[in-house]
C-alpha cells in the first residue's frame, strides 16, 4: 500500500507551491505591487516555496541522527550567503566608484550649482 | 577540402601545434623522450597487465594516495624546472643583456610554475596523504564511495596530462596563474594557452569536489564505534574541515571557469572589456574561490603537524579542543576575506576596511595553533628526527609569512607593495614553509605505514634543513626587493637599480632548495636499496598515538580485520597503555571489499578528450567524448555487482601471515 | 508485494548525493551571483522587460513542478512494491519534464531568431548561460529517468533500483527548487524592471 501520510504530505506541498506560484505570478503581472515592494513578496514567497519543498519533497527534516542533511544544507546556505551578498557588496562598491559618465558629471555638477556650489 | 579537414581536426594543426621556441621545444622533446622510454620500459619488462591489475583499477585508498603523491612530485620537478628558469632570468636579464627568454616565453613559465605547484604539487600532496590515512584513522576500510575515489585521482591525472600536453602542442597560457581578463579574454589571448589552462583546471577542479564529498562522508559516516567527533585525531579534524570548504568554493571556480570559457568559445559577454561585461567580476569570484583554497591547502598540513609534534614529544596533544575551534575559526574567517587581494581595484573605504580586519583576525586562532604545539613539545622528551625537522622549519619560517600576511592585511600599506615581490615572498612563506613542509613531514611520517620500511633518516635531516636556510635565501631578498620596488612577474629591470645582486642571492637559495629536492629524491632512492635494514616490523616504528599505527606496516588492504572499539582520544596510545587490544579475533567476521573498476581510468581518458577537443575546437570529438563520458557513467551506475566477500577464515589466515612476517 | 528496504550503506550514498546537490546550489549560486551584476548590462539590447513573456514562463514552472510531484509519487509506489504505477509516475514525469524543456528551447529559438544572443551583451550572456544550466541538468534527469524505467520494467523494484530512484528524486526536486529562484529572480524581477 501506498503510505497515505506520504502522499498527503506531497499533496500539501504540490497545492501549496501551486498558489505560492500564482500568488507571485498575480503580484507582477497584475502591477498591484511595483519596484522593491513587489521584490520583497516575491522574494519572501519564493524562500516559503523552497521551504515548503525542502520539508515536504526533499524531506530536511527525516534524518538519521546526528542531522547531517539539514546541516550540510544550513552550512550550504550560509557559505552561499557569505558570496553572493558579499560579491554583490563588493560589486556594488566597485560600480560606485566607477568614473561617471559625462552625463552623469554634468547632472551632478548642475545639482552642486543649485546649492550654491 | 579544407571544410571537411576543419571538420575532423578543428583548428588543430600538428605543423602550427609544435612549439617553435628552443627552450619550449626542448622541454617537449624532454618530455617526449622520457615518456616514451618509461613507456618502453614497461612494456620491456611486460609490466602493463601487472600496472592495470593493481595500479590503474584499484580502489584501494592506500595505493591511490601513493599515487596522487607519485604524480606531485613529479610534477614538483616540473614545477621547479620552471623555478630554474625564472631565477636564471631575473639574475641575468639586467641592463642592456636581455636574459635567457623572451617576455612571452617567462610569462608562460611563471604561469606554469603557479598552476602546475598548486594544483598539481599541494593539492596532490594534499590528497596523497588524506587518502592514505584518514580510512586508517578513522578505523574503516576504505572511503566512503571508493569508485568515485578512484575516478577523483584519474579526473587529477588527467588535468595534469593536459596542462602538460600544452606544452607539447601548442602553447603553455601566459595570462598568469590565475588568468585574470581582459588579458586571458579571446581579444588578448588568442592563442589555445588558456583554453588549456581552462579545461586542465577544469578536469582537476571536478575531481576535487567528487573528493570533498567522499571524505566528508567517509568521515561522518564511517567512523569506527565509540569515535565521536571530539575523539577523532586532529589530522581527521582537519580534513573534515578542509572538505566542508572544499565543497563550499570549488563549485565557485568551476562556474567561474565555465563563465570565462564561454567568453572565449562562443562570444558571451561575462568578463570583456565590451558588450556589457565586467572583468571585475572574475577577479571577485576567482578570489571567493582562491582564497579559502589556500586554506584548504594548509589546514591538512597543521593536521599532520598536530599529529607528528603529539607523537615525537610523547605527549598528548595540548589544547585538542583549542585547535579544534582554532581550525574551525580559520576556516569560516578564511571565506571572508577574499577582498584583500585586490584591494586596490578601487572598493570603498567600507569595503577595504571589513575585508583588512577579518584577515587580521585569522592571525589569531592561527597563533593559537602555533603556541598549542610549541607548548605539546614543552617538557616532552622530543625526539628530532627529519619530522620535527621540517616542524621547526615550518614554525619559523610560516609565522614570519603569517606576519607579512597581517601588513599586507593593511590596505594602506597594500596599495604601497601591492603586485611587488613581497606579496611573492609572503605567499611563498605561507605555502612553501606551511604547506609544502607541513606535508612533507607527513610523508615522512606515514611513508612506513605504505610501504613497510621508514625512510633514510640522514638524508631526510639534510633535506629539511636545505629547504629551510635555502628557503631563507630564496625569499629573504625577495621581501628587500618588494619594498624596494620590484614588481612581480618581471621579466628585465635596469642596471641602475641595483636590484642584480638581491636577485643572486635569491639564485643561490632557490639552488640549495635544488640540493634538498636532490637529496630526498636520493632518500626514496637509498631507502628502497636499503629497506631490509629499515623494515617497520611492528607497525608502530614512531611510538604513534592513533588507529593506523595499530595494523601491520603496510597496512593490509582491508586495513583491519576487524573494526576496532574507540573510547579515547589516542586510541592506540590508550590501548598501549591499558594493555587491552583494539579487537580481538573473536570479533572477525566475513567482509565486503569493493571491487577493482576501470571507470576512474575510463571516464578521466575521456575527459581529457573532451577538453583537448575543446581546446582545438574539434566539435564532433567533444560530443562524442561527452557522450561516451554519460553511457559509462550509466553502465557504472547500473551495475550492481561491485563488491565481493572475504570470509573470516581467509581474514584469520590473513593474519596469521602478518603475524609470522613479524617475528621472522 | 512486499516492501524493499534500504540499508546502511544505501543511506551513505543518499548523503553522499545530498552533498553533491549542496555543491550544485553553491554552482547556481555563482551564476546568480554573476546574473544579479551584470543583468542591468544590456548594451544596447533587449532587457528582460522586453523579452520575457510570463504567461509562458508560467505554464513551464507548473509542468516542472508538477513533475516534481510525480516523481515523489513514484517513490511513494516504488516503496510500496508497485511495479507498474511506479513506471507510470515515471513515464509521467519524463513527459512533463521533456515539454518543460521543449518549452525553454522554444523560448530560446524565439529571442535568437529576433536577432539576440548571448553574444548581445553581458545580461543575454549570464540569462543563457544560468538558465541553459538548469536545462542541461533537466536534461541529464530526463536520461535518468529513461535508464531508470528500463531498469524497473526489466529488474523490478530491487533495493538497488529503490535506492536509485530516491537518489534520482532527490535530483528532481532540488531541480525544482533552483528554478522557483530562477522564475522569481531572473523572469519575475526581470519583469519589473529591477
Amino acid at each position: 500500500m501506498i503510505n497515505r501520510r506520504a502522499l498527503t504530505q506531497y499533496i500539501v506541498g504540490f497545492v501549496g507551491s501551486v498558489l505560492l506560484t500564482l500568488v507571485a505570478f498575480y503580484i507582477v503581472s497584475s502591477g498591484i505591487l511595483t519596484g522593491w515592494t513587489a521584490v520583497f513578496y516575491i522574494i519572501g514567497l519564493a524562500t516559503v516555496q523552497c521551504m515548503i519543498q525542502l520539508f515536504f519533497f526533499l524531506h530536511i527534516s527525516e534524518d538519521g541522527r546526528p542531522r547531517w542533511k539539514l546541516h550540510s544544507f544550513l552550512f550550504m546556505l550560509f557559505a552561499l550567503a557569505i558570496v553572493v551578498a558579499g560579491s554583490l557588496w563588493v560589486m556594488a562598491s566597485l560600480n560606485d566608484r566607477m568614473m561617471p559618465t559625462t552625463q552623469e558629471m554634468q547632472e551632478y555638477m548642475h545639482r552642486q550649482s543649485l546649492n550654491g556650489l | 577540402m579544407d571544410s571537411i579537414k576543419h571538420f575532423i581536426f578543428g583548428d588543430f594543426n600538428l605543423v602550427d601545434a609544435i612549439p617553435k621556441e628552443m627552450v619550449t621545444l626542448g622541454g617537449a622533446i624532454g618530455i617526449t623522450l622520457g615518456l616514451l622510454s618509461i613507456l618502453g620500459l614497461v612494456t620491456y619488462f611486460k609490466k602493463w597487465g601487472y600496472l592495470w591489475k593493481n595500479w590503474f583499477t584499484t580502489i584501494d585508498h592506500k595505493k591511490i594516495g601513493v599515487m596522487y603523491i607519485i604524480v606531485a612530485v613529479v610534477m614538483l620537478l616540473r614545477g621547479f624546472a620552471d623555478v630554474i628558469m625564472m631565477r636564471l632570468q631575473q639574475a641575468t636579464s639586467v641592463g642592456s643583456s636581455q636574459g635567457l627568454f623572451t617576455a612571452d616565453t617567462f610569462q608562460q613559465v611563471f604561469s606554469a610554475h603557479g598552476t602546475i605547484m598548486i594544483f598539481f604539487v599541494a593539492m596532490g600532496l594534499m590528497f596523497g596523504l588524506i587518502n592514505i590515512v584518514v580510512p586508517l584513522q578513522i578505523g574503516a576500510r576504505d572511503v566512503a564511495f571508493p569508485a568515485v575515489n578512484a575516478i577523483s585521482f584519474w579526473l587529477f591525472a588527467a588535468g595534469m596530462v593536459l596542462i602538460n600536453t600544452s606544452m607539447l602542442l601548442g602553447e603553455f597560457s601566459a595570462a598568469g596563474w590565475l588568468a585574470y581578463p581582459p588579458l586571458s579574454g579571446i581579444e588578448f589571448s588568442p592563442g589555445v594557452g588558456v583554453d588549456y589552462w581552462i579545461w586542465a583546471l577544469q578536469v582537476a577542479g571536478i575531481g576535487t569536489t567528487l573528493s570533498g564529498v567522499n571524505f566528508l562522508v567517509t568521515i561522518m559516516k564511517m567512523r569506527a564505534p565509540g569515535m565521536k567527533l571530539m575523539k577523532m585525531p586532529i589530522f581527521t579534524w582537519s580534513v573534515l574541515i578542509t572538505m566542508v570548504m572544499v565543497i563550499s568554493v570549488f563549485p565557485i571556480l568551476t562556474g567561474t571557469l565555465g563563465m570565462l570559457s564561454l567568453d572565449r568559445l562562443m562570444g558571451m559577454h561575462f568578463f570583456t572589456a565590451g558588450g556589457g561585461g565586467n572583468m571585475m567580476m572574475y577577479v571577485n569570484l576567482i578570489w571567493a574561490w582562491g582564497h579559502p583554497e589556500v586554506y584548504i591547502l594548509v589546514l591538512p598540513a597543521f593536521g599532520a603537524l598536530s599529529d607528528i609534534v603529539a607523537t615525537y614529544s610523547r605527549k598528548k596533544l595540548f589544547g585538542y579542543p583549542s585547535m579544534v575551534w582554532a581550525l574551525a575559526a580559520i576556516a569560516f574567517f578564511s571565506m571572508i576575506v577574499w577582498l584583500h587581494h585586490f584591494f586596490t581595484m578601487g572598493a570603498g573605504s567600507e569595503v577595504n576596511a571589513f575585508f583588512g580586519i577579518t584577515t587580521m583576525i585569522i592571525a589569531i586562532p592561527t597563533g593559537v595553533k602555533i603556541f598549542n604545539w610549541l607548548f605539546t613539545m614543552a617538557r616532552g622528551r622530543v625526539r628530532f628526527d627529519s619530522p620535527m625537522v621540517w616542524f621547526i622549519g615550518f614554525v619559523f619560517l610560516f609565522t614570519v609569512g603569517g606576519m607579512t600576511g597581517v601588513m599586507l592585511a593593511v590596505p594602506a600599506l597594500d596599495y604601497q607593495v601591492h603586485n611587488s615581490l613581497f606579496l611573492v615572498a609572503h605567499f611563498h612563506n605561507t605555502i612553501i614553509a606551511g604547506v609544502v613542509f607541513g606535508l612533507f613531514a607527513g610523508v615522512t611520517y606515514w611513508f612506513p605505514k605504505v610501504f613497510g620500511f621508514t625512510l633514510h633518516e640522514g638524508l631526510g635531516k639534510a633535506a629539511a634543513w636545505l629547504w629551510f636556510i635555502g628557503f631563507a635565501f630564496a625569499f629573504g631578498p625577495l621581501y628587500v626587493l618588494g619594498l624596494m620596488g620590484a614588481t612581480r612577474r618581471l621579466d628585465h629591470y635596469a642596471e641602475s637599480t641595483g636590484w642584480q645582486p638581491l636577485f643572486l642571492v635569491a639564485g643561490f637559495g632557490a639552488a640549495l632548495i635544488g640540493v634538498g629536492i636532490v637529496c630526498q629524491l636520493l632518500q626514496v632512492v637509498i631507502s628502497i636499496k636499503n629497506r631490509k635494514k629499515n623494515l617497520d616490523k611492528t607497525g608502530d616504528p614512531w611510538n604513534g598515538r592513533t588507529l593506523e599505527w595499530a595494523v601491520p606496516s603496510p597496512a593490509p588492504f582491508y586495513n583491519f580485520p576487524a573494526i576496532p572499539n574507540v573510547t579515547s582520544r589516542d586510541a592506540f596510545w590508550q590501548a598501549k597503555q591499558t594493555k587491552t587490544p583494539l579487537w580481538r579475533d573473536s570479533d572477525i567476521v566475513d567482509i565486503h571489499m569493493p571491487k577493482n573498476t576501470s571507470i576512474g581510468v575510463v571516464i578521466a581518458g575521456l575527459a581529457f578528450v573532451v577538453g583537448f577537443a575543446i581546446v582545438w575546437h574539434i566539435v564532433w570529438l567533444a560530443v562524442v567524448g561527452l557522450v561516451a563520458i554519460i553511457v559509462s557513467v550509466i553502465v557504472r551506475a547500473t551495475n550492481d555487482d561491485t563488491s565481493y566477500t572475504i570470509t573470516r577464515e581467509e581474514l584469520l589466515a590473513m593474519e596469521k601471515e602478518h603475524k609470522q612476517r613479524y617475528t621472522a | 508485494m512486499s516492501q524493499v528496504k534500504i540499508s546502511t550503506a544505501d543511506n551513505r550514498t543518499l548523503l553522499g548525493f545530498w552533498i553533491y546537490l549542496m555543491t550544485d546550489c553553491v554552482l547556481f549560486g555563482s551564476l546568480f551571483a554573476t546574473y544579479a551584476v551584470l543583468h542591468q548590462n544590456t548594451f544596447g539590447g533587449p532587457s528582460g522587460q522586453d523579452l520575457f513573456e510570463l504567461p509562458y514562463v508560467l505554464v513551464e514552472t507548473l509542468l516542472l513542478l508538477t513533475s516534481s510531484f510525480t516523481a515523489g509519487v513514484a517513490i511513494l509506489a516504488a516503496k510500496a512494491g508497485r511495479k507498474k504505477q511506479v513506471i507510470g509516475w515515471l513515464v509521467a514525469t519524463l513527459l512533463l519534464g521533456l515539454s518543460f524543456l521543449v518549452m525553454e528551447i522554444v523560448e530560446f529559438q524565439e529571442i535568437l531568431s529576433s536577432g539576440y544572443s548571448w553574444e548581445t551583451s553581458g545580461f543575454l550572456s549570464s540569462f543563457f548561460t544560468l538558465v541553459a544550466t538548469h536545462g542541461a541538468h533537466i536534461t541529464i534527469g530526463l536520461i535518468w529517468i529513461g535508464v531508470m524505467v528500463w531498469r524497473v520494467w526489466k529488474l523490478g523494484i530491487t533495493q538497488g533500483n529503490l535506492r536509485r530512484l530516491m537518489i534520482f528524486s532527490l535530483f528532481w526536486h532540488f531541480l525544482d527548487v533552483v528554478w522557483i529562484f530562477i522564475f522569481t529572480i531572473v523572469y519575475l524581477m526581470g519583469v519589473i524592471g529591477i
